[in-house]
């Protein structure tokens, strides 16, 4: 794997789309994977009952996926430094969600070459599942050891 | 529970401090099943000869891993909610707002990790459909030896009044 290095970001630049097919069984090894047993994420009448049509993905699981989405682009995932995000509309199964971002900026901080960019999650239906969301990589620049 | 109730449990949690510390490292098969899960088949995560061959030397988990805090119970879990539960948090009908995270470190195989909760803040907003109250969590993730892994600002949302959902 080629690590993204500094020289190769433009601001502006968008990165290759993530897609992701959200099916219970992906719900339900997300929950066993961070032992998270809360029956919202896999059991419909639990869901129901409590005003949603059908069982609801973790918020964090789309965090991820947003890691995923940077990581698959940088290369490395020890450069990802921050990331924040805003669940705005549930993730059902069935859904299939397209993770995008854009670079926003180039910076240097110090000895640290930073990039930021804003990112987004869509479902099926054009919405916003996640959105207010950004990140901040740090990326290795020429002369610096990789 | 009363809306006031409800409320005023929330509030009285604020400042509040929870620790909870993994009984044993984290692990190769908890790593490989998160990447699973998640559907990353990067190999930094899968592959020890190919993570062995790069700058990390080794296996290291996806960046938000050890920002899930149930793994570190150990002992009788509740049906639902299992770290809320333990930390006293309301969970009925709580909804996740969204994270705010910082990475220092991955977390590797061999790492021993506790994660600390702070509840940082409680306050009432008006919604779309009625009145909700917004719990904010700060939660730091250190190793045994003390070294800063990852902090994640989380904010939870009750439905005050009326039926629904937030």
């Amino acid at each position: 794997m080629t690590a993204l290095r500094f020289e190769d970001v433009r601001e502006g630049m968008e990165l290759p789309p993530l897609a992701k097919r959200v099916s219970l069984v992906r719900m339900m090894m997300y929950g066993a994977a961070t032992w998270d047993y809360v029956p919202l994420h896999y059991d419909a009448a639990y869901a129901q009952k409590r005003g949603f049509p059908a069982p609801v993905a973790d918020g964090q699981m789309l965090g991820a996926y947003l890691c995923q989405l940077l990581t698959d682009w940088s290369g490395d995932p020890g450069s990802v430094r921050a990331l924040s995000f805003r669940n705005q509309t549930p993730v059902f199964p069935g859904d299939t969600l397209v993770c995008k971002g854009r670079v926003t900026r180039r910076r240097t901080s110090g000895e640290d070459s930073l990039v930021d960019c804003d990112l987004w999650i869509e479902n099926q239906r054009g919405e916003q599942v996640v959105g207010h969301a950004s990140a901040t990589l740090s990326l290795p620049a020429r002369g610096s050891r990789v | 529970m009363t809306d006031d109730g409800l409320l005023s449990r929330l509030k009285a949690l604020v400042g509040k401090e929870f620790t909870f510390t993994a009984p044993e490292e984290v692990g190769f098969a908890s790593i490989r099943q998160f990447a699973m899960a998640i559907g990353d088949m990067n190999p930094l995560y899968l592959d020890h000869a190919l993570a062995g061959a790069s700058p990390h030397g080794g296996i290291v988990a996806p960046p938000t891993f050890i920002c899930e805090t149930n793994q570190y119970l150990s002992g009788m879990v509740d049906d639902e909610h299992g770290s809320l539960n333990a930390a006293s948090i309301p969970t009925d009908g709580v909804i996740r707002m969204g994270n705010d995270y910082q990475f220092f470190r991955l977390v590797r195989p061999s790492d021993v990790v506790t994660a600390q909760w702070r509840v940082a803040d409680c306050f009432e907003r008006e919604g779309k459909s009625g009145r909700l109250a917004f719990l904010v969590m700060e939660k730091t993730f250190r190793t045994q030896s003390g070294e800063l892994l990852a902090t994640s600002r989380e904010t939870y949302a009750y439905r005050l009044s009326g039926g629904g959902r937030p």
